[in-house]
């Protein structure tokens, strides 16, 4: 059985982001932001969440490797910059460490009566929107290749790591169906190194979740990055189950036209190996 | 030049919805509903959309006269319900004040810190969706050019009607393009009645949206759509162009095979006035 090595400081998993930064990711999403903006906020989120989830009373364990691959133009880059821009991944006690700020938002909370409240929070940023130039999502994943190719050489007996790539659009630098292919034999002795795609769409569109049938992606790119998502593994299917999505033998883990709720919840489900760890 | 009547109090415009309710407006779309209730959604946001821009601080001004003409079966009537159902035209201030009732709908937003919060929203209705029965679509557009001549001797110096125009199928009663060519030669002094049409599907597909030629069309029934479809007046092109369509001289205001974003979008320029007076 693949995907269960205990995570722990001794035997931390790696968290991969891949981040197309094309000049489409410009476009604003149904609830005003652009896709590009929404995308960051969810990300920094999502870093700051494995942050809380690895912080004990004697601080924050590294659980994890955390990095975030960013393409766009003819190219592939660090998402990170400032202190952080030196290394692909890092371990989470130097993410908290080092953010490139800390914003402050204002949230909107539900009240008690229903209403809307808003509430001012810390926003720790690490990684910034931009939206600019052609989609190199091959240069994106074969840069994808070369960290988890040194990270599982250096961490064999590791829960394998897992690679959340999100786009709007289709490359423009060749088909990136042999590159994921590549991602996905890469392995520690749990198992494969799990990919998993994010579609994002600013339309009106309801998403698909997880499906398991390539036949109900009508695009001939969508189709692509369904048989590039590797199956959901267990601790994957749990956690989209109790979001309540109803995940089929075979589901992978791909969304595809996703608005903002499935952008998160993408994000959710995808680092959960972040609640395995040894508490 | 055509198309340059301020619109005002004294000199309102007229849009005038044709929607098609044969029984096959009942198939499902990618939204997850059928093409009946998604177009229902958005012809009653269109509605609402138009109430909020002419509502001033001394109330709802009569800038619109607003119609919907609803055909199915045999039947080809006032697509309103209460009040509004003895007429096919109402100013936007009756229709104000007549909605059929006011639903709460859900709606999930960005908390503005990377996360989802659900809100509900007031959203009225007017419409309801039907779908029984053939096309009658010759007798819905008879129909439609008696409610716009009458309209037309009414506001002489207007800026003329924009006939909207939603179906999904082929007409039962007989070629509807005589009609659609005497509509379109209805006028005010300040040119010739618009009419679009937006052909709707569930069938997937590849869309065409403001085509300039029948020869981008594949069968008989989407020619003859094209062929009763006005062009595009500059103002309304440039509004589509903005919103990212390929617009060329003669683009025709017609989108065959729409998907869900492309039925907003049509109705959401097909609704731009040019110019509002006295706000």
């Amino acid at each position: 059985m693949s995907y269960q090595a205990e995570i722990s400081r001794a035997s931390p998993t790696a968290i991969l982001m891949v981040v197309d930064q094309s000049t489409s990711m410009s476009q604003r999403l149904s609830g005003g932001q652009s896709k590009a903006a929404f995308l960051a906020d969810v990300l920094n989120k999502t870093l700051y969440t494995i942050i809380t989830s690895c912080s004990k009373a004697d601080g924050v364990r590294d659980y994890f490797h955390v990095g975030v691959v960013a393409y766009s133009g003819e190219n592939a880059r660090n998402g990170f910059a400032g202190k952080l821009a030196g290394e692909p991944l890092h371990v989470v006690s130097r993410l908290a460490e080092a953010p490139l700020r800390v914003e402050t938002r204002t949230r909107k909370v539900a009240g008690a009566n229903g209403d809307v409240v808003e509430q001012s929070v810390r926003f720790p940023v690490w990684f910034e929107p931009k939206s600019h130039g052609k989609t190199s999502m091959c240069a994106g994943l074969g840069a994808a290749i070369d960290i988890i190719q040194q990270w599982c050489a250096a961490h064999p007996s590791a829960f394998p790591p897992t690679v959340l790539h999100v786009t709007d659009g289709h490359p423009s630098d060749g088909n990136p169906e042999s590159a994921a292919d590549r991602l996905k034999t890469l392995a520690t002795h749990d198992g494969g190194c799990l990919l998993f795609n994010l579609h994002v769409d600013a339309g009106e569109g309801e998403p698909l979740i997880f499906p398991n049938d390539e036949r109900a992606v009508r695009d001939r790119f969508g189709k692509a990055l369904f048989r590039m998502s590797s199956l959901l593994p267990p601790h994957a299917v749990e956690a989209a189950a109790r979001k309540g999505y109803d995940v089929r033998p075979g589901a992978r883990g791909f969304v595809y036209n996703a608005g903002i709720e499935a952008i998160a919840d993408f994000f959710d489900i995808g680092t959960r190996p972040a609640v395995a760890a040894d508490r | 030049m055509p198309y340059q009547a301020e619109i005002s109090r004294d000199n309102p415009t007229c849009f005038l919805f044709v929607i098609d309710q044969s029984g096959s407006m009942d198939e499902i779309t990618e939204t997850g509903r059928s093409k009946a209730a998604f177009v229902a959604d958005v012809l009653n946001k269109t509605l609402y959309t138009l109430v909020t821009s002419c509502s001033k601080s001394d109330g709802v001004r009569n800038y619109f006269d607003i119609g919907v003409l609803a055909y199915g079966g045999t039947a080809v009537a006032s697509g309103f319900g209460g009040v509004l159902s003895d007429g096919i035209v109402h100013p936007i201030h009756a229709i104000s004040e007549h909605t059929l009732r006011i639903e709460e709908r859900k709606k999930k937003v960005d908390d503005g810190a990377g996360g989802i919060i659900e809100l509900t929203t007031k959203f009225p209705i007017w419409f309801d969706p039907k779908s029984a029965g053939g096309t009658p679509m010759r007798a819905a557009l008879n129909k439609t050019m008696e409610t716009v001549t009458d309209w037309c001797d009414a506001h002489a110096g207007s800026y003329p009607p924009t006939i909207l125009h939603v179906t999904d199928g082929q007409s039962t009663d007989g070629a509807p393009e005589e009609m659609a060519d005497g509509l379109r030669k209805l006028s005010t002094k300040d040119g010739p009645v618009l009419l679009f049409n937006l052909h709707v599907t569930t069938n997937g597909g590849a869309e065409t949206v403001f085509p300039t030629s029948e020869s981008d069309l594949a069968d008989e029934y989407s020619r003859m759509l094209f062929r009763m479809s006005s062009p595009l007046p500059a103002h309304l092109a440039k509004f589509a162009s903005d919103k990212g369509y390929t617009i060329a001289d003669g683009s025709r205001g017609f989108i065959f095979n729409g998907d869900p974003q492309c039925i907003v979008d049509f109705f959401e320029i097909g609704t731009r006035p040019k110019l509002v007076a006295d706000r």
